[in-house]
């Protein structure tokens, strides 16, 4: 049946050449798209996402040209006050106080970095303060070892990141290394996390968290602190939450506060890529059913022409069922025809990788998947025709 | 005239037994003049000089502590005490304005909003042109005397108040209570590099947090009629003076110095390739459908070719012929352009509501009425699209032989 069909293309290939042209265009255009989609997908499945879900950060922001010592005291002293009134309330579920660990806050270069010092050799790393409930606020998994535990000698524990265990010389597990920072504080890994992303579509960076409890500012110019909440009661929250700081802070007028779900920063960080991935597939999107709609247009012409022909094969013992096979077969292969510009262009223009492996098999997906629905009616319209009315016609 | 109507009439008929082709080539029609819309307008929004910032190919803007040495290492910025004394060894500027752009929350009644402010100086409002629906801006007196005054985008207002009268009205904002004295049209995200403020306060007011970044945004126009390589000579000179006499040597080239439009442009045009990108696609992908169409005309002209051999045989010209099926063609596709400009707006509001909304501030796309230059522009790109997809097919088909058609003759 396949030479068949073929055989009937290659007699009316003039008339195909429309429907060959467009859909390869489709292909391609597709196709670009799908490579940058299921880049960014790959971006950002990278390990190290933390869940922001219902998630607020509240911070407190001063300056020492507008605050003096004595009243930034006070208004860390009043900004703590706010914080523990607010972890009673009914709309919170989990609130740690933190320090660098937020992430998207800010380009991740501006984040503070440290050397440590790990047997005899330096790593550079993100340095992150944190309670030890961010852990269930982030929901950070632990890998290997134990989230931050006090230990029975004293020492102090801290969790470092996959990304830093993977560059470490530890034979076995890090879990008991002592690491050495830049002021040569010691402390002991407890534990493994799979890392921390600073932004949505970066890898994770070698990282530690420290519990915050040792380094708490008692006169910072920024505190932050997080707050998970539940669904839905954001808006009450904070307005609450910014009421109390207005009753309780001193010079609420020389400090700012934010009180924002941190899901808001993500998708500020995110803005510039999927506002970009936005305004290219959704006008492939538009285009790519127009297309369709256009060869069923065309397809449902070619049948109304082809009507005698297909009279002849049901008069001489086609059934319905292999018109129909008949049709969407034909369609196919138009469709396949015009994909093997696209197949052989892609992988020279974005380079053999997986994203593109992805977006050729997504891409050749969707044509056949469109090539069938766009064949469909037509195919079933030619099926019904009646071989005796065809015929005294002619 | 009569003819006129007579060949309407005809189109009517004709566009009611084809519906199916005449729907799809109407929906192509409204969604063509759509794009083609939001690109031109875009387009114009980026490259033009159209308001809020009509002098921003002769505006100058930058952060003043934005420099390095030759060392790679971030200089002391232009502290605030110093910028009337910068803008003496300015000779060719006509007016300067500093700005301090922050992220911070309103309280407005019993709602918290985040948003982005900005501290401005009484000169911004006369280097740009705000369309104030409400109100006034502030004034240099204002702004010096750290006057507790406001200007807010009416979105923020609607959203902050829900739909009334807004000057007047008090908003909170860093523990200082600020009253709305104007309120300015939305403008487009794309109009400005950086992240589009909803509230400018006066710039006495700022304590530059929560950046923590005690420098100004200094905007510096210059005067009309000086060649833009005359302004930046200027401000390269007064910078790298201004420097020398602090010992320092900072390293700045002429190619830094940017205009406003420059830097929308390096953001959005050219070099950021966003929308030059965004329209190479949409004008590749509308060939998609300007092919179909051609495609169904042309076999839809195949299937009327007895009727209109019909209508040689009886007298008609092959111009009769081609007006005819010309006529229904620019029917549909006018009647699409027009309700697809029509509706551009309101499209392009559920747009950002859907796919762009949650970027900090809501971006917004497009905001003003559609230029004249640009409707001009889409009924031209309609009638060669006509002309294209339908009056070259049939002008084709009236060359066929009219005796060998009426004995059943036709091609396919």
């Amino acid at each position: 049946m396949i030479r068949y069909i073929v055989r009937i293309l290659w007699n009316t290939r003039r008339s195909h050449r429309m429907i060959i042209i467009e859909q390869m265009l489709v292909f391609i255009v597709l196709s670009i798209c799908l490579v940058s989609v299921f880049d960014i997908l790959r971006k950002y499945s990278d390990p190290g996402m933390l869940d922001t879900d219902n998630t607020v950060l509240f911070s407190m922001m001063s300056l020492p040209e507008y605050t003096k010592y004595a009243d930034r005291v006070d208004i860390n002293k009043a900004f703590y006050s706010v914080f523990k009134n607010a972890c009673s309330w009914e709309q919170v579920e989990y609130a740690a106080e933190m320090s660098n660990l937020v992430p998207y806050l800010r380009p991740p270069e501006n984040y503070w970095k440290d050397s440590l010092k790990i047997g005899e050799n330096k790593y550079g790393a993100y340095i992150k303060f944190a309670d030890p409930e961010a852990q269930q606020i982030f929901n950070i998994k632990i890998t290997e070892g134990t989230w931050l535990r006090p230990l029975d000698n004293g020492a102090e524990p801290i969790v470092i990141s996959q990304q830093l265990a993977d560059i470490i010389d530890c034979h076995g597990t890090p879990v008991g290394l002592t690491v050495y920072d830049s002021f040569n504080r010691s402390f002991t890994v407890v534990g493994v996390f799979p890392g921390i992303k600073e932004s949505p579509f970066t890898p994770s960076d070698p990282a530690i968290i420290v519990p915050l409890s040792s380094f708490r500012s008692k006169n910072g110019v920024y505190r932050e602190c997080v707050f998970k909440i539940k669904t839905g009661t954001l808006p009450k929250f904070s307005t609450r939450l910014y009421n109390e700081c207005r009753r309780l802070i001193p010079k609420f007028n020389k400090i700012n506060i934010s009180i924002l779900e941190i899901d808001y920063y993500k998708s500020k960080a995110m803005f510039p890529v999927t506002s970009r991935l936005k305004l290219m597939v959704l006008p492939s999107i538009i285009l790519l059913l127009f297309a369709f709609v256009g060869s069923f247009g065309l397809l449902m012409l070619d049948m109304c022409r082809r009507t005698v022909e297909f009279g002849l094969h049901r008069a001489v013992g086609a059934t319905r069922r292999s018109i129909v096979r008949t049709v969407i077969l034909q369609n196919m292969i138009l469709t396949a025809i015009s994909s093997i510009p696209g197949i052989v262009l892609l992988p020279v223009v974005s380079g053999f990788t997986l994203s593109c492996l992805y977006a050729l098999l997504s891409t050749i997906g969707t044509m056949f998947f469109f090539s069938f629905i766009s064949a469909a009616y037509p195919a079933w319209k030619v099926s019904m025709i009646a071989p005796a009315d065809i015929l005294r016609e002619e | 005239m009569v003819r006129i109507w007579s060949d309407i009439g005809h189109a009517f008929r004709s566009i009611c037994r084809n519906k199916l082709l005449s729907a799809f080539t109407l929906t192509v029609a409204i969604v063509s003049a759509i794009f083609l819309n939001v690109v031109l307008q875009l387009t114009d929004i980026v490259y033009g000089n159209n308001p809020p910032f009509i002098n921003a190919d002769r505006t100058v803007s930058f952060l003043s502590s934005d420099f390095m040495d030759k060392e790679g290492r971030y200089v002391e910025g232009i502290k605030a005490r110093y910028i009337r004394g910068f803008k003496k060894k300015l000779s060719l500027a006509e007016n300067l304005c500093v700005s301090n752009s922050e992220s911070v929350m309103i309280l407005a009644g019993d709602n918290v909003i985040p948003t982005q402010a900005n501290f401005v100086s009484g000169q911004y409002w006369n280097m740009n042109a705000f369309d104030f629906v409400e109100g006034r801006g502030f004034t240099e007196d204002e702004a010096s005397d750290a006057a507790k005054v406001s200007v807010i985008t009416e979105g923020l207002a609607r959203r902050c108040f829900g739909k009334s009268s807004y000057t007047g009205r008090k908003i909170e904002i860093q523990g200082i209570e600020y009253e709305i004295i104007g309120v300015v049209a939305d403008y487009s995200s794309f109009a400005i590099s950086g992240e589009r403020p909803d509230v400018w306060l006066t710039n006495a007011n700022t304590k530059f947090l929560p950046s923590g970044d005690p420098y100004y945004t200094i905007d510096i126009q210059f005067r009309e009629g000086v060649p833009k390589a005359e302004f930046k000579q200027d401000l390269y000179t007064a910078l790298k003076g201004f420097y020398r006499d602090r010992n320092i040597d900072i390293d700045l080239e002429l190619e830094d110095i940017k205009t406003v439009k420059e830097s929308r442009m390096a953001v959005f045009g050219d070099g950021g390739g966003v929308f030059i990108g965004l329209g190479v696609i949409i004008l590749l992908l509308l060939l998609i459908p300007v092919v179909n169409i051609v495609s169904l005309n042309e076999s839809g002209i195949q299937g009327r070719i007895s009727e209109l051999a019909v209508r040689r045989a009886v007298g008609a010209t092959r111009f009769d012929i081609v007006r005819l099926i010309m006529t229904e063609n620019l029917l549909v596709v006018m009647t699409g352009v027009i309700i697809g400009l029509a509706i551009t707006h309101p499209v392009v509001g559920v747009v950002e509501k859907l796919f762009f909304g949650g970027g900090g501030a809501d971006a917004t796309i497009l905001a003003g009425p559609v230029p004249m230059i640009n409707i001009l522009f889409i009924f031209i790109y309609a009638i060669l699209f006509s002309t294209l997809s339908t009056g070259i097919p049939v002008w084709l088909s009236t060359r066929e032989c009219i005796a060998s058609v009426m004995k059943g003759g036709g091609h396919d």
